[in-house]
């Protein structure tokens, strides 16, 4: 049957009735709730892998596997268009679609640049973690009329276990499924986002939000640690420092200068102003070490010399600390509090050792007369001993 | 032959990039990886539209579905798996015997942009009066619309090791029912025995609104050593009967057209699928 036996749909109604139909369509979309989506579905599936166990920048803790229709991708047919036959690079596609695998992949190979720049997985001050291509999937030609699933798998590293990531791909890649599966934490995240849509921030790892004071708590407590039982090149020269003389104006001076010097340089090393490399510093500390012992040896009063050395060595040993503080991890949602908790409990370590010192070595033998020639000089020569051993160590092993 | 004939459904407005869907999607149907189950593993079942057994598979999104049950000899449970599941369901068996899996999809559009496409869709599945119909409600030529929802099921064999087992005649016809029965979708196909067994036919029936639907056609599929579509109509009881044939996949599918009481889309449609393998 022709349309020139519908004598009601002439052209002027017809059009006239196409307009109303148009109108009547969108408004029947919009007022319809129990109709889902007006097409078929079928958006590329994006899981993100996150392994805690692995070292972060050393083997990747992250695995992203996109399962999609990669003819599709590199023919450039987004969703602007609504077919293969409208879309303006329909043969690009139906071309690709029938290549084997071996000719999809070398296609594959040209295109990965474009696609690793057309996704990104940003922190929430908008650092893009970088990925790489680990492997591509690619199935046997099969039925051509069907759309075929390819598997691409990024890799990736997360550095910081507290932040929080988005996902985002270009718009011209359309719709996405995002799923996040993480083994340090039950995530079981899913999403299907429009095209070009950011997935909201997403944590990897369970990460209850710490109080201040459990902060503080809990950077005291690694600080003095530093010290006791692990710094015991700091004890020593903290131990170099009392053995000069167990006067309190002299060693509270002395202590005070050391603690000023290294706060400043732990700062500065915390808050990554500062690098100086652990073969440099470390040999200098041991060295530090070796100087006031000698100086111990030559001299038993309180000079403004000595009080510069140990500035400039207080300095030395902040480096040391800050490089021990970057191993274990500042909070970056509490800096300064953390730096502060970390400084306090090396200060609670240094105080104890020179307390130790005074009550089992000052206490007891402070008043003899053999006090210098047979307690604090023998030792300084042990103690410098030691620190030449650990400068020569440190240097040449 | 048969197959030969060309047929276009247009979708309404296809819009991802995923997706560059061939031109004709007549079937939508359950495709098990295998549809002999060991007891207590997980049957892997995907989600097809497509022809002739040939079509694109669709991830798990809730959205898309009314309701997905599974049912055993004991009951009828919903299920729900994770968006983005793909293959889209994959629940453990935990029953021996007979189950089945149903998936009833919400409404969805699609119009016809033309009238020969709206006919050729109408001669694929029999409808002899509905262009007719049509002409006499005065509806347009171009971009007839119609909601559509689709009724797709499974038929799978859970035993101790997993085998293709088919019965001298079935072990407990009554437990068999249980996954037999409808499921109470507005339009639906039902195996009248457990496809599992020695019966030279396949017997199905189809109900509308819970009453047998008579003169409609159904459409079976054999993939085996070929592929093979044969149709029969539906007999005064909704039943028709298709001669079994050699091991392969089967697919049985029909659709009914109503006319729908406002008058906000031309037609409703609604399909109804059952995949065995035997």
């Amino acid at each position: 049957m022709s349309d020139a036996n519908l004598p009601y749909l002439t052209t002027a109604t017809y059009s006239v009735g196409r307009t109303i139909r148009l109108i009547f369509w969108a408004a029947f979309l919009l007022l319809q709730p129990s109709f889902t989506q007006a097409h078929e579905i079928r958006p590329a599936i994006v899981d993100l892998n996150y392994t805690s166990s692995q070292v972060a920048d050393v083997e990747g803790n992250l695995s992203v596997v996109i399962v999609l229709n990669l003819e599709s991708l590199i023919a450039g047919i987004g969703p602007e268009h609504d077919n293969t036959d409208t879309a303006e690079n329909a043969d690009d596609y139906k071309q690709l679609r029938s290549l084997s695998q071996a000719a999809l992949l070398d296609e594959f190979e040209r295109f990965q640049t474009t696609l690793l720049s057309s996704l990104k997985i940003t922190t929430s001050d908008n650092q893009t973690v970088p990925l790489s291509v680990s492997s591509i999937d690619i199935p046997p030609v099969g039925d051509i009329s069907v759309p075929r699933d390819s598997t691409v798998t990024l890799a990736g590293a997360l550095s910081n276990n507290r932040e929080s990531y988005r996902w985002q791909w270009s718009k011209s890649f359309g719709e996405a499924i995002i799923r996040v599966n993480s083994d340090a934490a039950s995530l079981d995240y899913a999403a299907l986002l429009s095209p070009g849509q950011q997935s909201e921030p997403i944590q990897f790892t369970q990460y209850t939000a710490q109080s201040v004071w459990t902060v503080l708590k809990n950077y005291i407590v690694i600080g003095f640690e530093h010290i006791l039982p692990k710094g015991l090149d700091h004890i020593l020269f903290v131990i170099g420092l009392f053995l000069l003389t167990y006067h309190w104006r002299a060693l509270a001076l002395q202590v005070t200068t050391f603690t000023l010097a290294h706060s400043v340089t732990l700062a500065l090393g915390a808050a990554g102003i500062l690098r100086i490399p652990a073969s440099v510093v470390e040999p200098l500390i041991a060295l530090s070490i070796v100087f006031i012992c000698v100086e111990n040896f030559l001299s038993h009063k309180l000079s403004k010399w000595r009080i510069a050395m140990v500035f400039v060595f207080g300095l030395l040993h902040g480096l040391g600390f800050a490089s021990v503080l970057d191993e274990v991890g500042l909070d970056s949602n509490h800096f300064f509090i953390a730096l502060l908790g970390f400084n306090i409990g090396v200060e609670l370590g240094q105080l104890f050792v020179v307390t130790a010192c005074l009550i089992t070595i000052a206490f007891w033998f402070g008043k003899k007369p053999y006090y210098r020639t047979l307690i604090t000089q023998p030792i300084s020569v042990v103690i410098a001993l030691i620190g030449l051993y650990w400068f020569f160590e440190r240097t040449f092993f | 032959m048969i197959l030969s004939k060309t047929f276009s459904v247009w979708l309404f407005a296809i819009s991802t990039s995923g997706l560059v869907l061939p031109a004709q999607a007549h079937e939508y149907w359950l495709d098990p990886i295998d549809s002999a189950i060991m007891l207590g593993t997980s049957a892997i079942v995907d989600i097809r539209n497509g022809q002739r057994f040939s079509g694109a598979a669709f991830p798990y999104d809730a959205n898309q579905y009314q309701s997905i049950t599974i049912t055993n000899s004991d009951i009828r449970e919903p299920y729900s798996g994770r968006l983005g599941d793909y293959p889209a369901i994959h629940p453990e068996m935990q029953t021996a015997g007979l189950n089945s899996i149903a998936v009833d999809t919400a409404p969805k559009l699609l119009t016809y942009d033309t009238w020969q496409k709206f006919n050729e869709f109408l001669d694929y599945h029999g409808f002899e009066n509905a262009a007719q119909r049509h002409l006499d409600r005065k509806l347009p030529k171009t971009d007839i619309t119609e909601s559509y929802i689709r009724s797709a099921k499974t038929l799978l064999q859970v035993n101790d090791d997993g085998s293709r087992v088919i019965y001298k005649k079935a072990p407990d016809p009554g437990d068999d029912n249980k996954a037999l029965a409808p499921t109470n979708s507005l339009f639906e196909m039902v195996l009248l025995d457990n496809p599992y067994t020695e019966k030279s036919t396949i017997d199905a029936k189809l109900l509308f609104n819970g009453e047998a639907l008579t003169g409609r056609q159904v459409e079976m599929f054999w993939k085996g050593t070929q592929l093979i579509r044969l149709t029969e109509i539906t007999d005064s009881e909704g039943v028709v009967s298709f001669k079994v044939l050699d091991s392969g996949d089967y697919m049985l599918n029909a659709v009914q057209l109503v006319e729908p009481d406002n008058s906000e889309v031309h037609w409703l449609s609604y399909w109804a699928s059952i995949t065995f393998e035997r």
